[in-house]
């Protein structure tokens, strides 16, 4: 009895232990899929859990990355979320991501709710630009305004408020020196663990999809908030395809190992991490060559912990079939395009197809620059099948603002199922002044892919993205003002030259003289 | 074409014809002879050109004309006279603990040790102006002087009270030995049976002594005079080693540790408790500090490898002096970014995965020179940690060596001079001299640099015209002089510690006008662009008028003869 009660008193001190002073955790966790032909998709995720101290003193940050903890602590950030992307996400051949991002970078914050919005205006400028220094990036939401206050999508689960800005900047380009800094973050950098398979940082840029992305998230501890804990999430996903990669032709199957594609293995776990596993989907898409630790329905769980401590490394062999299905399908598909395009305006078209049985509820958020001027009358939602037009449920639209704001349209509708809708705007093109033109204008001005959040009653919302476009604006020649001054010389003196001879001048008639009275007169004139 | 034509066909029809013309010609002719015409159109060429003088010009003038908020340049200028001499008061205040002193000789005392402080006072550069107050201890002060745990309670407070007085300190016999004081070098303790004698050599010995070890006379003075010279501005050489000066400086311990294996924490919470929380408490209200701790693990120097010594029984690995710079650079690479703009310490305990690592001053002899510590000026401190000469079982790593020795290295760094003859070096306190000290030193120096800054500011603006001034650094220029001005006057005043918070005041607000962006906005838009952006209203327009001028000059001179 008095043991019974020992060992009930010990689990009980050690829960209250460990939810007390529960110091720095880390987790790291590498999902594999397979994809059809040939493709492969690696899912890394590494979380990191530190409590923040109560001091008021000082901060120990113990293994959480002090940079970022600098800025969520001094732009009182509550939520922060960076997406960086190289290629597109094949939603209709490859289903659902483990996370959607769209083309180049996404940057959404939330900041304390005790902050003013001026104050929030200002910070959500100076976090994005500290943000941008940390991952060298490029944003710059002061002179490219992209930020919008979306009321209805973006943020998961959560009561949406005014705190939250949220920007999409499709021409950032992502690059190893981009990824540098995000490595860096990680406790045990890409020296230990499954990060050690991001050695080769060329090789991971060789993939069909790169995406890395980065989620921090203050929480409360209990309802008073008097102890938070900072939340870190990393993932990164890469899509490779296995033919290119080995070089093999073979109609059936296709061979590869984690060395083949990273031309690294994994030999360490990070000391600090409580778990490192590899999971590999398999469910009769192909066969394995190492015996997986655990199996969890169809999936094989690799502990490594256990698995190197036995052997000197992990670098599994996978065969894998060609001709299989997508384990989880989109439920809603999305494609965007421009039509109707003329001289001043053009349209965008999104088309929204419902791929289930049932109705689904979604919300649709886009954002245009502001250079190009967008009708809100002009906005059609049809049903494809039908040619009716539709009444969304409910329409938020913000007008942009010259150098100031972005358009920022949200419309919330309900899909019939297996229907397709679209969404129609005209925009008209604006003119920027010569010195705002970006350094290459030939390359063309984005337009941000829509955000597309299907809402669900059972499980989390999934969010999913378009495709981004390019539009050419009217572009002067530049050299132009040099033109320009020469061509109004000329008009002012045409104009301004006549006005004021014929204000200020007499005018007298004269007798026509022949060549030889002009010369004598001449030559009189001159003798003088 | 028809005329030509006409006069080769039938010439007599011709004639008449342009007999006819003639007059025709000559009747227009008169008509615009006349005078009223004339004048009119006369007063259209003026009007022409005063349309173009009135609103043409100016407009081009305050359209390419840079902004320029005025500035209080002869504030400026005045200020830089004035540091031809600076002066300041010191306040000295002698409280004794001893009953025995009798009231007569403690005047004598007074009289004899105030002249030996102002001998030699200079009348140009840098005064000092002493006064010297004396005063026996109060009884609640006796009492408690008694009660004290250690000498740094003592000092905290008795002395520390009023950081504009200078506290010299005479203890009885009962009290020196409880604090163990038996030298009168020691500290700012005199002792009781040194001042009951009045010797004059002895009092002079003390004078100096406070002139060198409590104001640093002779380093303050070699400031002034370096700051000074403007043509050659010769750093100083605690300048090469101190930390930019700052309202707010950011320190940060970081833990490189490339055996996570093994030790998985270190005590450093407890640690800053203990040996920085103090010193930095101490100093709070003159500067602000945030304290922050990282740990990093395993660091990736490169190609670079460690050098070795060899031997049987201890061999160990090396960093060689000439390795130290390439160390720290790769250290700081792994420390990453800071999102602040206030000045830094950092702090690195570096565990190495080569145990055990020293630092060799002497290649030649490294087992003789090997030591775990060295300083980077003007950046921080590095602490080679090898857990085998602590404690290699404990998985905590115990810093408290190293604790010890990065807070002299941030006391230097901070530019604090520590009492030479002060027991333990290592220490976690700072006494109130030493803090009188700093303030002397710091306020001198930001007077200097607040100053040397207004001026060349004013000057660089006074020569290039085309520098935008935005009434923000306006505003910033006139915050500064002000701060100067008063900072000056308090010094002279005595107020040792306000004259600091207003010197520091001017030299961030004249720091953040030089440097601020909006200067040089307009640089490089160069003098010629001016008027060619404006060549269309200058040359079809202007060449016209002036042209017209001259007509206009024979019709006024025509005017007046016909008045006279």
């Amino acid at each position: 009895m008095i043991l019974k009660f020992l060992f009930k008193l010990s689990i009980l001190l050690n829960f209250i232990f460990f939810n007390c002073t529960s110091a720095f955790t880390f987790n790291e966790k590498l999902t594999v899929n397979l994809l059809p032909n040939s493709n492969a998709y690696f899912f890394f995720e590494f979380k990191s859990i530190w409590p923040k101290s109560a001091s008021n003193n000082f901060e120990n940050y113990d293994l959480f990355p002090k940079r970022l903890g600098d800025i969520v602590s001094k732009f009182k950030v509550d939520e922060l979320s960076l997406t960086l992307s190289q290629g597109k996400w094949k939603y209709n051949e490859w289903g659902l991501p483990q996370k959607s991002a769209p083309s180049g970078s996404e940057l959404w914050t939330v900041f304390d709710e005790n902050l003013s919005q001026l104050k929030i205006d200002s910070n959500w400028l100076q976090s994005s630009r500290a943000i941008s220094g940390l991952f060298g990036l490029s944003i710059n939401l002061q002179e490219n305004p992209n930020t919008v206050v979306p009321k209805y999508s973006v943020v998961l689960n959560k009561n949406q408020s005014e705190n939250i800005r949220y920007a999409s900047i499709p021409n950032e380009i992502f690059c190893t020196e981009n990824l540098t800094p995000w490595i860096k973050l990680l406790p045990c950098g890409k020296n230990k663990g499954i990060a050690q398979l991001l050695k080769n940082s060329p090789k991971l840029f060789e993939s069909h999809y790169f995406m890395a992305s980065l989620f921090f998230k203050r929480k409360c501890n209990d309802q008073a908030c008097s102890s938070v804990q900072f939340e870190l999430v990393q993932t990164l996903s890469l899509v490779y395809n296995a033919d290119l990669i080995t070089r093999q032709l073979d109609d059936e199957e296709s061979t590869w190992s984690f060395n083949n594609i990273f031309q690294n293995k994994i030999t360490n776990v990070c000391p600090v991490a409580d778990v490192t596993n590899v999971l590999l989907n398999l469910k009769g898409k192909g066969k394995v060559t190492v015996m997986p630790t655990e199996k969890r329905d169809e999936m094989y769980v690799y502990n490594l912990k256990e698995l190197l401590a036995s052997s000197k490394d992990f670098n599994p062999s996978i065969v894998q079939k060609k001709n299989i299905q997508v384990s989880e399908k989109v439920p809603v598909s999305l494609h965007r395009y421009i039509t109707d395009k003329n001289e001043i305006n053009f349209g965008i078209k999104t088309l929204i197809k419902n791929e289930n049985d049932q109705e689904v509820s979604i919300v649709y958020l886009d954002t245009i620059p502001w250079y190009f001027r967008v009708y809100i009358s002009s906005l059609v939602v049809k049903d494809e099948d039908t040619s009716l037009n539709i009444k969304p449920d409910l329409i938020n639209f913000v007008p942009g603002w010259d150098r100031k704001k972005p358009h920022h349209l949200e419309v919330k509708l309900t899909l019939k199922p297996k229907s397709v809708y679209s969404v129609y705007i005209r925009a008209d093109f604006g003119y920027l002044k010569w010195d705002e033109f970006p350094p290459d204008v030939n390359h063309g001005f984005y337009i941000n892919p829509v955000l597309l959040t299907i809402k669900s009653n059972q499980k989390e919302d999934i969010q999913i993205y378009s495709e981004t476009l390019i539009m050419n604006l009217p572009t002067p020649d530049f050299s132009m003002p040099y033109n320009v001054i020469c061509l109004t010389c000329t008009v002012i003196a045409i104009g301004f030259g006549s006005l004021h001879n014929f204000t200020t001048r007499k005018f007298k008639f004269i007798q026509q003289k022949n060549l030889k009275e002009k010369l004598f007169e001449f030559l009189k004139k001159f003798k003088k | 074409m028809a005329e030509t034509e006409a006069t080769s066909d039938s010439p007599q029809t011709n004639n008449q014809q342009l007999n006819e013309e003639e007059s025709e010609i000559d009747k227009v002719n008169k008509q615009n002879e006349n005078k009223k015409l004339h004048d009119l159109l006369m007063f259209n060429t003026i009007y022409y050109i005063l349309v173009f003088v009135i609103v043409g010009l100016p407009i081009w003038f305050f359209t390419t004309s840079t902004y320029r908020a005025s500035l209080p340049f002869d504030s400026i200028d005045k200020l830089t006279e004035s540091l031809q001499k600076i002066d300041f008061k010191i306040q000295v205040e002698l409280i004794h603990f001893n009953k025995d002193i009798s009231q007569d000789n403690l005047s004598k005392i007074r009289d004899e040790l105030l002249r030996n402080l102002n001998k030699n006072s200079k009348q140009k550069g840098l005064v000092l102006n002493f006064d010297l107050k004396t005063r026996k201890a109060t009884s609640d002060e006796y009492n408690s002087a008694l009660g004290f745990r250690d000498i740094q309670t003592f000092d905290e407070n008795i002395a520390n009270k009023n950081l504009n007085i200078l506290n010299l300190i005479v203890l009885d016999s009962d009290l020196s030995k409880k604090y163990e004081i038996l030298d009168n070098s020691e500290f700012l303790f005199l002792n009781s049976l040194l001042l009951n004698e009045i010797n004059i050599k002895n009092l002079e010995k003390i004078a100096e002594y406070l002139k060198k070890q409590y104001l640093h006379l002779e380093k303050i003075n070699e400031e002034y005079r370096l700051k000074l010279d403007t043509e050659r501005r010769l750093p100083s050489k605690k300048d090469l080693k101190v930390v930019n000066f700052d309202s707010e400086y950011e320190i940060t311990f970081s833990l490189i540790n490339e055996i996570p294996e093994k030790y998985s924490n270190w005590n450093i919470d407890e640690c800053i408790r203990s040996y920085f929380l103090k010193v930095t408490d101490q100093l709070s209200q003159f500067v602000n500090f945030s304290i922050k701790a990282q740990t990093l693990l395993y660091s990736d120097f490169g190609s670079y490898s460690l050098s070795s010594y060899k031997s049987d029984n201890d061999p160990f690995f090396y960093l060689k002096q000439t390795d130290l710079s390439i160390m720290t650079n790769y250290i700081e690479s792994r420390l990453g970014s800071r999102i602040s703009d206030s000045s830094a310490f950092e702090f690195v305990t570096y565990i190495s995965a080569k145990q055990p690592l020293y630092v060799a001053t002497n290649s030649q002899n490294p087992q003789e020179t090997k030591s775990v510590s060295f300083m980077v000026p003007r950046w921080g401190g590095i602490y080679v940690y090898n857990p085998q000469d602590d404690n290699p079982e404990d998985s905590t790593i115990k810093v408290d060596k190293a604790m010890k020795t990065f807070l002299t290295h941030f006391i230097t760094l901070m530019g604090i001079d520590l009492n030479k003859n002060s027991k333990t070096v290592p220490r976690s306190r700072i006494y109130s001299p030493e803090i009188y000290g700093y303030l002397l030193e710091k306020t001198l120096e930001n007077q200097l640099n607040s100053i040397n800054t207004l001026r060349s500011l004013s000057l660089l603006l006074t020569r290039i015209n085309s520098m935008v001034i935005e009434d923000d650094i306006a505003e910033q220029v006139k915050i500064a002089v002000e701060s100067v001005e008063k900072s000056l006057e308090l010094g002279s005043d005595g107020r040792i510690s306000e004259a600091f918070l207003n010197s520091k005041t001017a030299f961030i607000s004249s720091e953040r006008a030089f440097f601020d962006k909006s200067l040089l906005e307009k640089l490089y838009f160069p003098e010629d662009q001016r008027f060619a952006i404006y060549i269309p209203l200058f040359i079809p327009v202007g060449i016209p008028l002036v042209l017209s001028i001259k007509s206009v000059m024979a019709w006024i001179k025509s005017k007046k003869e016909k008045k006279d």
